[in-house]
């Protein structure tokens, strides 16, 4: 018995660090999100996320996941959040990794439309008012406002 | 315990540790075999095996060139050029309001998050427009809010444009094929020319693309169907929020009652007339609605400003 319990512990330490690296790897494919204590956006933040970074998922739960980032924290992030396409970021002084499409899983984060063909196009047609644009986009809710905004509203 | 068992155990146990010393870009490596062997035996096509090269096995939808930061992009090129034709209206406590708004809709949506996130513009005409750009622009015009008779009708209204962005009506206006050839062109490109070439022709593009939304938005309009599809959607979205879906109709019965503009662009050569969207509403009007008392209220206090 102490015998088969030895050799029960020897394989179980590996099977369990195996268990880890076969999690399936997520990658945000948005600007910014956050991780959430609970499968829901009115629950607390654990933290926050940028374009890119790797998420381990540690379980499926309807529209949401449970995942881990890399400095081990867990929470939930909504699918649409989520992509099995690696994203690689390049600049102009490093080299560019050759012929990556979705297809090979991967997807080169500012190439084809970003702010270089912004700019062209800006440049090219006068009428276009992305100064107010930026502005736009700088307009920010917080999630207290939305949480008080809720419950005082009786809405979910 | 005897010397032989310990050497077989820790056999054992090398040979597993080595296995998870192995990361994902083995496992990868191992999909790679995998995929390439189906392939070479016909079993799926070059392309499927490409996208079967992942890890777990999963297929991948390989015509998805579109990511989400390039519809962000384009949504930004409709949104530059709105916002080149229209002021925007300074309104802090009603731009706070729509936004919030919006965002607690989109929570309960398909697509609650967007590469940049859902963001609502009031633009300072009177004419009565809302629009809603990929990538989560949504403009409403200061002649609409005036219409707007509370909250669960102002929650209908962006509810409507949320439906539009979830279901990618505007990139459907897109030339897909171009697009996708471009982008996919220049995912290959490698060299610096090569990329500066497909470049110029993306840039191109980009341009057209815009212009065929833009044109959907502010001239065209969407589809009959499509137009449909987001007064369904936007009932889904407002029942799952706790709004009344009554209030959708209440936003139609006041676009419907108010004269409006009747010159080319605007709401009426855009959309559907509203007794037709009224008729077509799958409305439970006995629906009663939790805390419509407080809304009322607040939406009263709010809007008084404007």
């Amino acid at each position: 018995m102490k015998i088969l319990s030895f050799f029960v512990f020897i394989l179980a330490v590996p099977i369990v660090v195996l268990a880890d690296d076969f999690r399936e790897t997520s990658y945000l494919k948005v600007r910014q999100a956050q991780l959430k204590s609970e499968p829901s956006f009115l629950s607390k933040s654990t933290a926050n996320l940028k374009y890119g970074d790797s998420l381990k998922i540690l379980e499926n739960k309807q529209n949401w996941f449970k995942v881990k980032n890399n400095t081990g924290i867990t929470g939930y992030v909504h699918s649409s959040a989520l992509s099995s396409n690696k994203i690689v970021f390049t600049s102009e002084t490093k080299f560019t990794p050759k012929s990556a499409s979705s297809a090979d899983g991967i997807v080169m984060a500012g190439k084809g439309f970003n702010k270089q063909v912004e700019k062209k196009y800006a440049a090219s047609n006068s009428q276009l008012n992305y100064r107010a644009v930026d502005q736009m986009e700088q307009i920010r809710v917080s999630d207290k406002q939305i949480n008080s905004f809720v419950k005082a509203g009786d809405l979910k | 315990m005897n010397i032989k068992l310990i050497s077989i155990s820790l056999a054992i146990a090398g040979i597993a540790l080595t296995v998870a010393g192995c990361s994902t870009k083995d496992f990868e490596s191992f999909s790679s075999v995998g995929s390439s062997v189906l392939a070479q035996t016909g079993v799926v096509s070059g392309s499927q095996a490409d996208a079967i090269f992942k890890f777990g096995g999963t297929l991948n939808n390989v015509t998805e060139e579109i990511t989400e930061e390039q519809e962000y992009y384009l949504g930004r090129g409709v949104a530059a050029n709105v916002l080149g034709k229209y002021k925007v209206l300074n309104n802090k406590p009603i731009l706070e309001y729509l936004n919030v708004i919006a965002i607690i809709l989109a929570n309960n949506s398909e697509k609650p998050l967007t590469f940049g996130g859902y963001k609502v513009q009031i633009l300072d005409t009177e004419e009565i427009n809302a629009l809603s750009a990929p990538g989560g622009f949504i403009f409403v015009s200061k002649g609409f809010l005036k219409i707007v008779p509370n909250e669960d009708a102002l929650a209908g209204l962006l509810a409507h444009e949320i439906a539009h962005i979830v279901k990618g009506h505007g990139m459907s206006s897109i030339k897909n094929a171009d697009l996708t050839a471009g982008l996919i062109a220049l995912g290959k490109a490698a060299t610096p020319s090569e990329i500066a070439a497909v470049t110029a022709k993306l840039t191109q593009t980009f341009e057209d693309s815009i212009d065929s939304v833009v044109s959907s938005l502010l001239t065209k309009g969407y589809s009959r169907s499509q137009e449909y599809a987001a007064d369904a959607y936007a009932l889904t979205l407002l029942e799952k929020t706790g709004y009344s879906p009554v209030g959708l109709q209440e936003m139609l019965k006041s676009l419907e009652t108010k004269a409006y503009d009747n010159s080319t662009g605007g709401w009426n050569s855009t959309h559907p007339e509203a007794s037709d969207r009224i008729d077509e509403l799958d409305l439970d009007t006995g629906t009663s609605s939790i805390g419509k008392d407080a809304r009322d209220k607040r939406f009263k206090s709010i809007f008084a400003a404007l």
